[in-house]
């Protein structure tokens, strides 16, 4: 058995190199199947079509998601079968009952009304695995709270976050960036609190860097999709579930508030959601309509390209999360509640407006 | 008869051998200086002498142990000594026995429920608690307390993070109000394989709540067949552990944040499951001479040589910050690769015969410069006649016909860098011959032609 204690990775070379394989394994299975399941789609001739408010102007497939998902599955198979990985199943078939809706999506594009309830359902599948949102950890000086508004709460944020993930992949490599973003920072709280779960990290990590191969090619492009961006909202959904069920040892307690620890991972996506959809209103216009007002479009729209816009969020993203870790310490929650939103503002007269 | 008398000899053979009579026996310490050994028919109370010798005195009890122990190995029962008393508890839970006035007689009203084998049995503020254990295919993780009124194990419920997947073949030391759980194996019912877990829990008892407390510093796996031999045995808030086939055991202390290890080289061969402590000396039985019956051996735990130390629980923090240097050498090193990749890839151009675009944005082109981007498109270096040519109308002169390349040039450019940001047709002199004008394409943009 080579596989020691996985959770002590980065304090042992046996560690560093299972991860890594687990790594290369998920991006060289991700990297073939994308450009195999690409030539399938392409040959019969299941393309995503241009319309006005397209963001690509030549051929490309919403192949992504699906290749996503089947290299994951295969990863986490040899990782189970090696004894390195191990989940509550309720997890799986929450975060697998959203890719079936996703690939249902995105071959008869299901109605928005009926992939609400699908997402409800997927969510009442996570709470089974014993994971909620159980307390408030203090905000607004609330601790535990009771089973039936954590059973609200904790489907409002499943929903909350699957769409808002749903919602920024409106540019070549934006989900796919945020959610390496995500990854990599909830893979350290993992590691240290339910170890038994990290190699998921390096895996899903490594699949999403050869699908990012296929979807910044010009010539052969590949989306996520609905599938991927479904799967990948899911998976980090249930992350942070797991983060706010008191239960859960997390280090970033030492460091971070937790709701702002888990707000920080998921900036962009929230507050770009959030933005929409006050924009929205106050234009009598429904939150779900699809438009051109996301803060990537706006970059879009000012000459970025794609991968500079996207890499742009990704390093604007980063910094808020580093600066609040630092400050914390020294100004609490409120006063960093403030830097952050301050912040957020110079950011968008920098780079948005 | 002759064939008779061989498959006789044979028979009587093999049953008198699966009918040799091994001495059972559990070793319990007394004191720091004295151990019982008890046996199906009475106990030897012994004490240390020092020097490997010992003198014992045999009691016969004063009534026949109870019939339900009459069918198991006396040294598979779990014993417990809460002040005077000394309890045993069946293999996996369930029946009591207390060894009271010279006698064994069952105190409980229960029945062996088998579901707790290898479970932690343990006193706290005289009440009888056993914890996890392994039975039916999985292992458990529930606390069970011995009711004295009713006569039988009611399930005390706690909260927290409880191990997931239950606790088989742990070890387990009691400090205070809490206590401290680690390498142990999890099995639940739907999955068949034994897992070690490597983390290190406490269950507070004064709360009833489970808390996970960190993981265990890095350690070679263990595979479940190997601990079924091992010696875990508890003394003062430390656990002593031996596997059976190393040579070597070691002192795990949680207060210390340390594991001492010591070669045992060959002197701790026989020491099997249930030896114990008594005082500094490790009590253990082990193999006669003639290998048929047990001896009671015994040993100073410190009179072996030490040979270092490893850290038990890993620093949290000191893991965490590490793996965020790796994460954040990942990150940079991602960004600057995407960076300098998108810096120096050639920007694509498709090209129809009305529209010039890319994936984020388009002009409008006229059929003049449809023709000579078409040319650039099978060749990226145009000589100045090959433009001209493009160009020639047999009706204009040769300087109107210049006039109007130069004039579409600069005006496709200027419409060009409007919309991406630099020129596209760039007007250079000839390498080989300077007086030349030659035509190139930027180097960051490639021109594909759609049908």
């Amino acid at each position: 058995m080579i596989f020691y204690n996985i959770s002590a990775v980065f304090g042992t070379i046996s560690g560093i190199i299972s991860v890594s394989m687990f790594l290369l394994l998920g991006g060289i299975v991700s990297y073939f199947l994308n450009g195999y399941i690409y030539s399938i789609f392409s040959n019969n001739k299941i393309l995503d079509p241009i319309t006005s408010r397209s963001s690509h102007r030549s051929k490309a497939t919403r192949s992504g998601g699906l290749s996503v998902f089947l290299s994951i599955c295969l990863c986490l198979a040899i990782a189970g079968s090696t004894n390195s990985l191990s989940i509550n199943p309720y997890l799986y078939l929450s975060v697998l009952f959203m890719a079936l809706t996703g690939i249902a999506d995105d071959f008869f594009n299901v109605r928005y009304r009926e992939k609400f309830f699908l997402q409800l359902f997927a969510g009442l599948i996570l709470l089974q695995s014993g994971y909620s949102i159980n307390s408030f950890h203090g905000i607004f000086g609330v601790f535990e709270i009771p089973y039936w508004l954590s059973t609200i709460v904790t489907l409002f944020v499943f929903l909350i976050i699957v769409n808002a993930v749903n919602l920024i992949d409106g540019l070549d490599g934006l989900a796919s960036l945020i959610s390496i973003k995500f990854l990599i920072v909830m893979g350290g709280v993992v590691m240290i609190g339910a170890n038994e779960m990290f190699l998921f990290f390096p895996i899903i990590i490594g699949t999403l860097l050869g699908f990012l191969l296929h979807n910044f090619n010009s010539v052969r492009k590949v989306f996520l999709g609905d599938t991927g961006s479904l799967f990948i909202g899911a998976s980090m959904a249930s992350f942070i579930v797991f983060v706010l069920d008191s239960s859960s040892q997390i280090i970033t307690d030492q460091y971070l508030s937790r709701p702002l620890f888990c707000v920080l991972i998921l900036i962009y996506p929230l507050s770009d959601t959030l933005r929409a959809i006050v924009l929205r209103s106050f234009k009598n216009q429904s939150p779900f309509v699809a438009d051109r007002i996301h803060l990537h479009h706006r970059l879009a729209d000012k000459g970025y390209e794609h991968w500079a816009a996207s890499l742009l969020i990704f390093v604007l993203s980063i910094t808020l999360l580093i600066t609040n870790f630092f400050l914390f310490q020294y100004i609490g929650l409120n006063f960093c509640v403030i830097v952050t939103t301050a912040l957020m503002i110079i950011y968008y007269y920098a780079f948005f407006k | 008869m002759k064939i008779h008398f061989i498959i006789c000899v044979f028979l009587i053979s093999i049953l008198s051998f699966g009918q040799e009579d091994f001495e059972d026996f559990l070793l319990v310490e007394k004191d720091s200086t004295s151990f019982y050994a008890f046996t199906k028919k009475g106990v030897y109370t012994s004490l240390l002498l020092g020097d490997g010798e010992y003198s014992t005195k045999y009691s016969e009890y004063s009534k026949e142990v109870p019939k339900s122990l009459s069918g198991i190995y006396f040294n598979t029962l779990s014993p417990l000594r809460v002040d005077g008393s000394i309890y045993f508890l069946f293999p996996g839970g369930g029946l009591l026995f207390q060894f009271k006035n010279n006698t064994i007689i069952r105190i409980d009203e229960s029945f062996a429920h088998r579901n707790q084998y290898s479970g932690f049995f343990f006193s706290h503020k005289n009440e009888l608690y056993l914890l996890g254990g392994y039975g039916y295919w999985e292992a458990k993780n529930y606390l069970t307390k011995f009711n004295f009124q009713s006569k039988s194990w009611d399930v005390v419920p706690t909260k927290g993070s409880a191990p997931k997947g239950g606790i088989n073949q742990g070890s387990f030391i009691k400090r205070g109000d809490s206590i401290l759980v680690y390498d142990f194996y999890t099995r639940s019912s739907s999955s068949s394989v034994d897992k070690q877990n490597q983390n290190l829990f406490e269950l507070d008892l004064s709360k009833l709540e489970w808390f996970k407390k960190g993981m265990l510093a890095d350690r070679k796996e263990t595979k479940i067949e190997n601990v079924f031999g091992s010696s875990r045995i508890n003394f003062s808030g430390s656990i002593f552990l031996k596997y059976p086939n190393d040579l070597f055991y070691t002192i795990t202390n949680p207060v210390e944040n340390s594991v001492l290890r010591y070669n045992s080289n060959n002197r701790l061969t026989q020491l099997g499951p249930k030896g114990i402590l008594v005082g500094n000396y490790l009590v253990y039985s082990s193999k006669t001479a003639d290998r048929l019956k047990y001896k009671v051996s015994y040993v100073d735990i410190h009179s072996f040589d030490f040979s270092g130390q490893e850290l038990f629980i890993l620093d949290d923090k000191y893991l965490f910050k590490r793996y965020f240097i790796f994460a954040g050498l990942f990150i940079i090193a991602f960004i600057l690769i995407t960076f300098f990749y998108f810096k120096t890839k050639k920007t694509l151009l498709y090209l129809t015969s009305d529209s010039l675009f890319n994936d984020s944005s388009s002009i409008i082109i006229l059929s003049d410069e449809f023709k000579l981007l078409k040319a650039f498109g099978l060749n990226n270096y145009l000589e100045n006649a090959l433009v001209l040519s493009l160009f020639s109308d047999e009706t204009k002169s040769l300087d109107a016909v210049i006039k109007k390349k130069n004039k579409l040039i600069l005006d496709f450019n200027e419409k060009f860098k409007d919309v991406f940001g630099n020129d596209l047709i760039i007007k250079k002199s000839d390498s080989l011959d300077s007086r030349q004008v030659v035509y190139v394409l930027q180097d960051k943009f490639k021109l594909i032609i759609k049908p």
